[in-house]
C-alpha cells in the first residue's frame, strides 16, 4: 500500500469516526424544551386562518387568528396536548382548518401517492440503468448506425448559427 | 387622453404580427423558402414594437394618472411614489400579462438577432413559428379577456387606491416580478427549439446545444426571481418566514424543479447520447408548468397571499396549457423511433447513472409539490369536501427529498463519466467525506442538535466539498478560465445551493418565534436578546401614514417595526424591522398597538437568514459564469469520446466540454 493510499484510508476512517460521534451527540440532544409562547406559535403554524387567504394562524394578524392564538394559549394552560388542541380546532372549524391533511380515507392518498411516485421512479431508474447497461459493447446494427449518422448530421456548430 | 387607443393599437399590432409571423415562419420552414423566412425579422420587430407601444401607453397612463383606464383606476393613485407607480403596471393581472408579452417579445427579437444568419434553417424557422404562436396567445389575451386598456364606466374617478399596500412598501417589487418573468418566459426559447427539433425530426443534440445558454439564462433568472420573491416575503409580510409553500410559490418552484433536472440530464445526452425523450419531456413540462402555474394562481381556483391579481381568463389559459401538453406529447410520440437512445450506461458508479438518480429525485419533488398544490381541488371536485394542504405537509415531504439531493450533490460531481473503480471513487470522495465530518463536528460544537439538521449540515458540507474539489481541479488545469463554463460555473452554483440549503436547514430547525406584549420601561428577554419598548413615533407622507414602535435591542440599537396605512386604505400593513448579522436575524413585527399603550409584537430569531440571500447571489453568479463563453470553445460530438478511466483523462474530457480545448 502506497503512502498516499494509506493517507486516504486514514482520512476516511477519521472522518467516519468524527461523523458518528457528532451525529450521536446531535441525535441524543434534540432541540430543547419550548416556552408556552413558542408552543403557541408552532401549533398556530399548522392551523389555517379561517378568514384570510392562504395564511396560517401564525402568519396572520386577522382578528380570527388572534382569537385562535389566544385559545391555543388557554388550552396549553389547561394542559392539553398539541394534537389535542389541533383536534379541538378541527371539531370547531372543520377538518380543512388543519394545514396537515388527514392520513386516512381518500384524503390519505396525498401521503401515499408520493411514496408510490418515489417507488415508481426508483423502479424506472433501475430498469433504465439495466436496459442501458445491456447496450454495452453491443455491435451496432445498421439501424443504430443510421441513428448515429443522423445524430451526427444534425449536429449544428454553434458558430454557424 | 389617447393612452387607451395607443395601447390597443400596440396590442393589435402585436397580435397581428404574431399571427402573421407564426404562419410565415411555419410556411417558410416547411417549404424551405429563404425569402419568406427572412420576413420573420420584420414580424418580430413588429411584435416588439407592438409590445413596447402598449407598455409605453400603460406607463404613460399610470404616470399621468389617466383614470379613464379601468386598470389605472384599479392600481393607480396620485399619492403613490414614482417608482411604485411605474411598478404598478405588474401589480395586477392585466398588467402582468402585458409585462409577460413585453418580455416574450424581447426574447423573440433576441432569438431572431442571434439566429439571423441561419433564419432559413427549418429548425430555426419552426422554433420561431412556435414563439410567434406563444406571442399570439398572450397578445390575444390582451385583445380579449385580459384587456389592460379597458375604459371605466363613467363617471371617471378623480383618484385611485394605488397598488395593493403589500406591493408598495418594498423596492423589491420593482425587480422581483420582471426577473421572475424573465425566467418563466425565457423557457419559451428552448421549448420552441424543442418543438422545432421534433417537427423537423432533427432530434439529436444540435437544438440542445444552441439553446444551452438560453436555458441557463432562463434558469438563472427564475432562480434569482424566486429568491427575490422569498426575500420580499420575508421583508414585507411580517410573519418572519421566507417560504410558506403557498400555491404561488409552488407555481414558481415547479418549473424550477423540472428545469434543474433538465440542466443536468441534458449533459447526459450531450456526453452519452441518452435520455432524448426524457429531455424533451422535461423541457416541455417546464414550459407547460409555467402556463399551469399562471392558470392556478391567476384564475382564482386557488387562493394565495401572493395572488394580487385574479381574473376570469382561467379557461383560456387552461386551454393553452392543454394545447401545449397535447402538442408536445403528440410530437414526441410521432418522433418516437428517432428518439431511441443509442448510448449505454457502463456502470452504476458513473456520472450518467448519478444524473439519472438526480432526475428521478427532481421528478418526485415536482410531483409532490404539484400533488400538494392541486390535491385540495381534486378532493373538492370528487367529494365536495374542503381540505387544506399546507406547510406541515410540504415540510415533511421536502426534508427527505432535500437530504437525498444533497447526498447526490456530494457524489455526482466527483464521479467520472462511464465508470469508476472503487479506488478512484474512494480517492475522489475523500474531500467530500472529510468536509462532511468537519462541518458536522463544527455545527455540533456550536450547539446544533437534532439528527435531521445535523445530517443536513453534514451532507451540505460534503456537497460543498465535492463542488470545491471539482472547482479546484478545473482551476488548476485551466487557471482563471476554470471558473467558467459548465464545470466552473456549475460548481459555483452548487456551492450557492449548499449555502442556501444549510441556511434553510438552520432556519427550519432552530428559528424561534414568539408573540410578546411590550410596555414602556419593562425589559423583555427572549432567546438571549433583551427588548425594551421606548415609545412610538408617527410619520405621515403623501402615500401613507405610519406608526413606528421604537424598540431597543440588547441595549444598543433601536429597531422600528411599523404599521402602515396606504392612501387612506382601511388595510394596515406591517413593516418588520430586522437586525441582521452573519449568525442570524432578530426580526420584529408589529401585531397591534393596544389602546392602553405599548405594542404587541412578533419576535423571530432566524439563524443564518443572511446566508439565504448570499446563497442565492452565489447561484446567480455561478449561472453567469456558466453562460459566459470561454475562448476557443469547441463542441464535443454527441456521443462520448473513447473510454477515459483515469481521473486525469476524465478531467481532460471535462475540459473539452467546459473550455472547448481538446
Amino acid at each position: 500500500m502506497t503512502r498516499s493510499r494509506r493517507s486516504v484510508r486514514a482520512v476516511w476512517a477519521l472522518s467516519i469516526v468524527v461523523l458518528l460521534v457528532a451525529l450521536t451527540i446531535a441525535g441524543v440532544g434534540e432541540p430543547g424544551a419550548r416556552t408556552t409562547g413558542e408552543r403557541v406559535e408552532q401549533i398556530a403554524a399548522t392551523i389555517k386562518c379561517p378568514t384570510c387567504v392562504g395564511q396560517s394562524v401564525a402568519q396572520s394578524d386577522a382578528p380570527a387568528s388572534l382569537a385562535i392564538r389566544a385559545d391555543i394559549e388557554r388550552r396549553i394552560g389547561l394542559g392539553e396536548t398539541d394534537d389535542g388542541i389541533r383536534g379541538a380546532m378541527a371539531t370547531r372549524f372543520g377538518p380543512d382548518i388543519l394545514l396537515s391533511p388527514s392520513s386516512s380515507g381518500l384524503v390519505g392518498l396525498v401521503w401515499l401517492l408520493p411514496l408510490v411516485g418515489a417507488t415508481t421512479s426508483v423502479a424506472i431508474v433501475v430498469v433504465t440503468v439495466r436496459r442501458l447497461r445491456r447496450n454495452r459493447g453491443a455491435v451496432a446494427t445498421d439501424d443504430e448506425r443510421t441513428l448515429v449518422a443522423a445524430a451526427l448530421s444534425d449536429w449544428i456548430d454553434e458558430s454557424s448559427l | 387622453m389617447f393612452n387607451a387607443p395607443l395601447g390597443l393599437v400596440g396590442v393589435a399590432l402585436g397580435l397581428g404580427a404574431s399571427l402573421a409571423g407564426a404562419v410565415s415562419a411555419g410556411v417558410a420552414a416547411r417549404r424551405g423558402n429563404a425569402a419568406t423566412a427572412r420576413a420573420a425579422k420584420l414580424y418580430a420587430g413588429l411584435v416588439a414594437t407592438g409590445a413596447v407601444v402598449a407598455v409605453v401607453a400603460m406607463e404613460r397612463a399610470l404616470i399621468t394618472r389617466d383614470f379613464q383606464l379601468a386598470y389605472v383606476a384599479q392600481v393607480g393613485s396620485s399619492r403613490t411614489p414614482a417608482v411604485f407607480n411605474v411598478a404598478a403596471m405588474w401589480s395586477a393581472f392585466e398588467g402582468s400579462i402585458l409585462l409577460w408579452a413585453l418580455v416574450l417579445a424581447g426574447f423573440l427579437v433576441a432569438v431572431v438577432v442571434r439566429f439571423r444568419a441561419t433564419i432559413a434553417d427549418p429548425l430555426v424557422g419552426w422554433a420561431l413559428s412556435a414563439m410567434f404562436v406563444i406571442c399570439a396567445f398572450f397578445f390575444g389575451l390582451m385583445a380579449g379577456p385580459a384587456n389592460p386598456f379597458r375604459l371605466v364606466t363613467p363617471p371617471v374617478p378623480l383618484d385611485g387606491p394605488g397598488p395593493n399596500p403589500l406591493l408598495q412598501n418594498h423596492i423589491l417589487m420593482a425587480f422581483h416580478p420582471p426577473i421572475l418573468y424573465l425566467g418563466y418566459v425565457g423557457f419559451s426559447v428552448p421549448f420552441a427549439f424543442a418543438i422545432g427539433a421534433l417537427i423537423t425530426g432533427r432530434v439529436g443534440d444540435g437544438w440542445m446545444v444552441i439553446t444551452r445558454r438560453w436555458t441557463l439564462l432562463a434558469w438563472g433568472f427564475l432562480t434569482v426571481g424566486i429568491l427575490l420573491g422569498s426575500w420580499w416575503s420575508y421583508e414585507v409580510l411580517g410573519w418572519g418566514g421566507f417560504w410558506a409553500w403557498d400555491p404561488v410559490e409552488n407555481a414558481s418552484l415547479l418549473p424550477w424543479l423540472t428545469a434543474t433536472a433538465y440542466i443536468h440530464s441534458v449533459l447526459v445526452q450531450q456526453r452519452r447520447g441518452m435520455l432524448r425523450v426524457w429531455n424533451l419531456s422535461l423541457l416541455c413540462a417546464t414550459f407547460s408548468l409555467t402556463i399551469l402555474g399562471t392558470f392556478l394562481t391567476r384564475s382564482g381556483v386557488i387562493n394565495s397571499v401572493h395572488a394580487f391579481s385574479e381574473s376570469d381568463i382561467g379557461p383560456a389559459i387552461l386551454a393553452f396549457f392543454v394545447l401545449t401538453v397535447v402538442v408536445s406529447i403528440g410530437l414526441i410520440a410521432w418522433r418516437g423511433e428517432r428518439l431511441r437512445s443509442p448510448g449505454a450506461i457502463d456502470s452504476v458508479a458513473s456520472r450518467e447513472a448519478a444524473f439519472l438518480a438526480n432526475n428521478a429525485l427532481f421528478a418526485v419533488f415536482a410531483f409532490v409539490v404539484l400533488l400538494g398544490t392541486v390535491f385540495p381541488l381534486v378532493i373538492e371536485a370528487l367529494r365536495g369536501d374542503r381540505i387544506s394542504v399546507g406547510r406541515p405537509y410540504f415540510d415533511r415531504m421536502a426534508v427527505p427529498l432535500g437530504l437525498a439531493l444533497l447526498t447526490l450533490m456530494a457524489i455526482a460531481p466527483v464521479l467520472p463519466w462511464r465508470r469508476s473503480s472503487t479506488d478512484a471513487l474512494r480517492d475522489r470522495l475523500t474531500v467530500p467525506i472529510a468536509a462532511a465530518a468537519i462541518v458536522t463536528a463544527a455545527a455540533v460544537a456550536v450547539g446544533a442538535r437534532g439528527i435531521v439538521p445535523a445530517l443536513g449540515f453534514g451532507l451540505g458540507g460534503a456537497a460543498a466539498g465535492a463542488a470545491l474539489r471539482q472547482l479546484y481541479v478545473n482551476i488548476r488545469r485551466h487557471r482563471w478560465r476554470g471558473l467558467f463554463g459548465a464545470t466552473g460555473g456549475g460548481m459555483i452554483v452548487h456551492v450557492g445551493f449548499v449555502i442556501l440549503a444549510v441556511a434553510i436547514t438552520a432556519a427550519g430547525a432552530y428559528s424561534r418565534r414568539v408573540e410578546l406584549d411590550l410596555e414602556t420601561g419593562r425589559k423583555v428577554e427572549f432567546a438571549g436578546h433583551t427588548l425594551e419598548f421606548k415609545g412610538t413615533e408617527d410619520v405621515a407622507v403623501p402615500s401613507r401614514v405610519e406608526r413606528r414602535a421604537l424598540i431597543e435591542l440588547d441595549g444598543s440599537r433601536i429597531l422600528t417595526p411599523a404599521l402602515q396605512r396606504f392612501n387612506g386604505s382601511a388595510q394596515t400593513v406591517g413593516t418588520p424591522a430586522i437586525a441582521t448579522s452573519v449568525s442570524g436575524d432578530v426580526y420584529l413585527s408589529i401585531v397591534a398597538f393596544p389602546e392602553e399603550g405599548g405594542a404587541r409584537i412578533v419576535v423571530v430569531i432566524m439563524p443564518l437568514a443572511y446566508w439565504l440571500w448570499t446563497g442565492g447571489a452565489v447561484m446567480g453568479l455561478g449561472t453567469i459564469l456558466s453562460i459566459v463563453p470561454t475562448r476557443g470553445r469547441r463542441r464535443q460530438p454527441p456521443l462520448s469520446a473513447p473510454e477515459l478511466p483515469t481521473e486525469a483523462s476524465d478531467q481532460a474530457a471535462q475540459s473539452m466540454v467546459s473550455t472547448g480545448q481538446p
